[in-house]
């Protein structure tokens, strides 16, 4: 029987196992509610800023130019808002209704604007502007004035380029958050699905199945199927959480974060997020051989899990604001700090492809090294039973 | 027919095998013997690559084994284990298939083995929500739920009650008798003796002792007498070459040479003596155990 095959038949156990385990399910059912959440609580404390609603009074037809003007200078600005035209007989009720505060201006043909108390701003603001292009397009029509007038009044003598693409700072700033979720995320996935593979191997060895399983399978083609497994089943989670975050901010916010992550960007969080689950996982598979129990199997992870968490906390408190410098280049070349540190630069643009390729060959490297290394460790620890062995003698006392 | 040859392995300072040497023949049931700590459980982790040896060789007709090999033998270890959240069916269908047979065959012997323990009704429960003695049962079904051909059990009957150990021991005697070589540890010296053809004592990680049992026995430099008489042992001790092994009241059990005859024996008894029982016969298991590993 082939390798590969015995690597498949565990993996389908892990899958099949694990994935309909409670605490598997438990899981789901938290990032779900975390994610609803997510979007839930802000839409919710948005209720109170809603879009502004301008109340406008009309009096005569001849308002009706300059309030299509002005909603037109209100979609081209950008704005948020709306106008909301009521129209009067006469100017008696309009200004009944002003007073009333049912409205909170009335236009009055096209020359007279009575603003109420509690009018935005913005609101004169637009119809002014909305009256000048009102006028002006009666003029041209009428001959009286011509195009070059019209630009000269709008302001548009010059024609105005740039010698260097000024960035665009909403872009950037969008690409920093993604960053930073991106980072989150895959500090989540694999911090979470790498402790999946800590306790999955402590879990075998207290049990003592794994004596049963050795007598007939190669230790690392059990170790291989482990963590492909338990990887596949967080890689779905991880993927799962990205997408529902990408389309709940889309639904709530209705930004689209789509457009702003490439498929390059998505590939890069995708290859990091494998090298770093493989690491960890690697790592925490030796660790769990060299435990017993559960708890000692945390404490045992707990150097590895600093480990990561100051790659981490480096990752997004400090190489998102300083993507080139030198500490992030460094840290971007150490298999167990580049995984969240990668990321954040390549979101910015800030990690050059040579960089990119030393750093995937390094991590790759270190990670045939950790697997000969766990290898040892798990053959010489997994028949220990003692709560907690060295992972130097264990090291030493390979068996097998 | 498995045969250990020459193994040899040390932890440090603790020698755990020194030379063993041990056959296994096809058919046979073979009881292994020897006081804690004399290198049973390392012998057997040997058989399944479980320990790597300083030296010696493991092989399987002549051939030497392999992960290829181990697959077609079924294995119990001395601290039970399997995965205790697991149904117990597909967790005999997983094991099954890690040996080699496809998902038709693992299903159908899977059926099979949970059949023959008894265990039908439980094929979907979590091992964990058995009993001890069905997780025992459950335990040895894994060991043969494909079917091999050696089959090597450390302590298979202990914590066994009286039932399971029966139960255990008829479904090791139908495999025995189907073709399979049969290797088990115990500390339980009468039913060893009940069950096994051939046993093997080991002492300070080296075989002293193996052979067929009863050959043994008749082998043996001495027997085993037992006499009820009304009186104290003392005139015992005209017995040339006889050691006392022990005496209650008015029971006592000597081990004399083989060589001694019985009338000579006899003989030898006082008149005045009054004789309510008398037995002789070769020696227990348990006679031929303490000797060797004294």
């Amino acid at each position: 029987m082939s390798g590969l095959r015995v690597i498949g038949l565990v993996l389908v156990r892990e899958l099949r196992e694990r994935g309909l385990s409670k605490s598997y399910l438990v899981s789901w059912l938290i990032l779900a509610l975390l994610i609803g959440a997510g979007f839930a609580v802000p839409a919710l404390l948005d209720r109170g800023d809603e879009v502004p609603t301008h109340r406008l009074g009309v009096v005569g037809q001849d308002s009706e130019r300059t309030v299509e003007a002005a909603r037109s200078v209100l979609r081209d600005s950008g704005w948020a808002g709306l106008i909301e035209p009521t129209y009067f007989d006469d100017r008696e009720d309009g200004t009944r209704a002003l007073l009333d505060e049912q409205v909170d201006a009335l236009l009055v043909g096209d020359r007279e604007l009575v603003l109420g108390e509690s009018v935005n701003p913005r609101l004169e603001e637009l119809l002014q502007q909305g009256a000048v292009l009102a006028r002006l397009e009666e003029m041209t029509a009428s001959g009286e004035a011509n195009e070059r007038v019209i630009q000269l009044i709008s302001g548009q003598v010059l024609e105005v380029s740039l010698a260097v693409p000024r960035p665009d700072e909403n872009s950037d700033a969008r690409q920093f958050l993604i960053g930073q979720a991106a980072l989150v995320l895959l500090f989540m996935a694999v911090m979470m699905t790498g402790s999946w593979v800590l306790l999955g191997v402590t879990e075998e060895k207290t049990s003592r199945v794994v004596e049963v399983l050795l007598a007939a399978v190669r230790p690392w083609h059990l170790l291989a199927g482990k963590i492909l497994g338990v990887g596949i089943l967080g890689l779905l989670q991880f993927a799962v959480v990205a997408g529902g975050l990408v389309v709940g901010i889309r639904l709530v916010f209705g930004a689209d974060l789509i457009q702003e992550v490439d498929a390059g960007l998505l590939a890069t969080l995708l290859l990091w997020f494998v090298l770093g689950y493989g690491v960890y996982a690697i790592a925490y598979a030796a660790v769990g051989a060299v435990t017993s129990r559960p708890e000692d199997a945390q404490n045992a992870a707990f150097p590895m899990t600093m480990v990561a968490l100051i790659g981490y906390l480096v990752g997004i408190f400090y190489v998102g604001s300083n993507p080139e410098a030198l500490l992030s280049v460094v840290l971007s070349l150490v298999p167990m700090t580049a995984p969240f540190v990668i990321p954040v630069r390549a979101v910015s643009d800030s990690v050059a492809a040579w960089e990119q390729l030393l750093a995937v060959i390094l991590t790759m490297g270190f990670g045939w090294w950790l697997i000969r290394a766990a290898g040892r460790v798990y053959a010489g620890g997994v028949f220990k039973y003692q709560s907690r062995v060295k992972l130097r003698e264990a090291f030493r006392s390979a068996e097998f | 027919m498995l045969e250990l040859d020459g193994l040899r392995k040390r932890y440090d300072e603790v020698v755990a095998l020194n030379g063993c040497d041990l056959s296994v023949r096809t058919g046979r049931m073979v009881g292994f013997l020897g006081p804690n700590g004399a290198g049973k459980t390392s012998a057997m982790r040997a058989v399944f690559g479980l320990l790597r040896l300083d030296e010696g060789r493991v092989t399987w007709n002549g051939q030497p084994v392999g992960s290829e090999l181990r697959r077609r033998f079924g294995y119990m270890p001395e601290v039970r284990g399997l995965y205790p959240r697991m149904r117990v069916r597909s967790q005999l269908v997983y094991l099954g298939r890690l040996h080699g047979l496809d998902r038709k065959q693992a299903s159908e012997a899977a059926d099979r083995r949970l059949s023959q323990m008894g265990l039908e009704d439980r094929a979907e429960s979590r091992l964990e929500e058995l009993s001890h003695g069905n997780q025992q049962r459950v335990q040895l079904a894994a060991a043969l739920v494909h079917d091999p051909e050696l089959l090597v059990l450390d302590e298979p009957f202990s914590g066994l009650d009286p039932l399971g150990v029966e139960d255990m021991a008829r479904i090791l005697r139908q495999r025995a008798r189907s073709g399979v070589a049969v290797l088990f540890s115990s500390h339980q010296l009468d039913l060893v003796e009940d069950l096994c053809d051939d046993v093997a004592i080991i002492n300070g990680g080296r075989v002293v002792l193996a052979g067929d049992v009863k050959s043994l026995k008749d082998r043996a430099r001495y027997r085993r007498l037992e006499l009820d008489t009304d009186s104290p042992a003392g005139f015992l001790r005209h017995i040339s070459g006889a050691e006392l092994l022990q005496s209650r009241g008015t029971r006592h059990t000597v081990l004399v040479p083989a060589e001694a005859d019985v009338h000579d024996l006899f003989r030898l008894l006082p008149e005045r003596i009054r004789v309510r029982e008398f037995s002789y016969r070769p020696p227990t298991l348990s006679d031929l155990f303490k000797e060797a590993v004294a």
